[in-house]
């Protein structure tokens, strides 16, 4: 005897398709027969249930809807706070890139003008570095003390 | 005060079609919606198309298969608008419940609601393209190939679907999957 038929064929033997082998083996197999006709009064009842009106869904939400909705909306507000975050931060890193360094240049800018006010206001009693040394100081990129004293010992 | 109108020819016919198909095309909708407002809404414009194409000159040959392939296609429109999908997860509670008519059958009486719920709660959850299938191909009684054309798939595609959608349904009534 064949091996007993599979649940998919015995569906499509109930909806009237199969090949003859099967539906003999059906004819044949005791346990087969019981699955079918278990399987049409399964369908039976199905259909049944179907043809009347849909019941009335619950009232109320089942508790662990809520729970699971409550879940995925603290989820999605945590990825949208963490990728918020990290945006931020990534802009003021790239801020830095854009803006100057201030803090070296305020201090040169500062140093060159009150050379140049020195200069301005001398009357002569003092040494006073050459102005035109000190002009063009900050385009040489004289930045320490060091270079400061070495250009103002040349000149002397 | 202006003269009646002359009823048109046409209208006969789909007075017939509207009577024989009706309530086939509702339950149909009940089935694919799974809403019983929304299935007489659908069940309306299915039949709106039924009169207008009643007018025109290119008519089906197979009236029946014409309404279920424009009834399935009108109700996956349907589903698939943002805002009944939005209305119906916001809306479940306020759905209406059908009257019967008349006295219940005994297979009616004889079916607990226990088993109804059952079998409408695995129903709800099957996937959209089981649902088609299963209602096309068993409640419907459509060949395979039919409803292969009508959903756009393969015979074997069809043949799954059905399979597993039978499986889930049999598996809520607490028998063998």
């Amino acid at each position: 005897m064949n091996r007993c038929l599979r649940d998919r064929t015995l569906l499509l033997l109930h909806e009237g398709e199969g090949s003859e082998n099967d539906r003999a083996h059906l004819r044949a197999c005791l346990r087969c027969a019981g699955r079918y006709q278990q399987m049409g009064l399964d369908l039976e009842v199905i259909d049944q249930a179907l043809e009347q009106a849909p019941p009335l869904r619950a009232a109320r939400r089942h508790p662990s809807d809520v729970r699971r909705r409550s879940v995925a909306v603290a989820v999605a507000l945590a990825v949208i706070v963490v990728f918020a975050g990290v945006e931020a931060w990534r802009w003021r890193e790239s801020l830095s890139w854009v803006r100057p360094q201030t803090e070296a240049g305020d201090a040169d800018a500062l140093r060159f003008l009150a050379e140049v006010s020195a200069v301005l206001s001398s009357t002569g009693d003092a040494p006073t570095p050459d102005f035109a040394d000190v002009a063009a100081m900050p385009e040489t990129g004289w930045s320490d003390e060091g270079d400061a004293g070495q250009l103002f010992d040349d000149n002397t | 005060m202006g003269a009646l109108r002359e009823i048109p020819p046409w209208h006969a016919g789909y007075e017939a079609l509207y009577r024989q198909h009706c309530g086939r095309v509702v339950r149909l909708c009940r089935l694919l919606l799974d809403d019983s407002q929304e299935a007489q809404d659908v069940a309306q414009e299915v039949f709106l198309k039924l009169a207008r194409v009643s007018e025109a000159p290119n008519q089906p040959r197979e009236w029946g298969a014409w309404l279920t392939r424009v009834t399935v296609n009108a109700c996956r429109d349907r589903w698939r608008s943002g805002w009944w999908r939005w209305w119906r997860l916001r809306h479940e509670v306020i759905e209406e419940v059908d009257v019967e008519d008349g006295e219940p059958t005994p297979e009616r009486a004889a079916l607990s609601g226990e088993v109804r719920e059952q079998v409408w709660g695995a129903f709800r959850q099957l996937p959209r393209r089981q649902r088609e299938i299963f209602v096309l191909r068993h409640l419907e009684g459509w060949s395979t190939q039919e409803v292969a054309d009508a959903v756009g798939v393969t015979t074997g595609s069809v043949k799954r679907h059905l399979f597993r959608a039978v499986q889930r349904l049999r598996k809520a009534l607490g028998g063998r999957p």
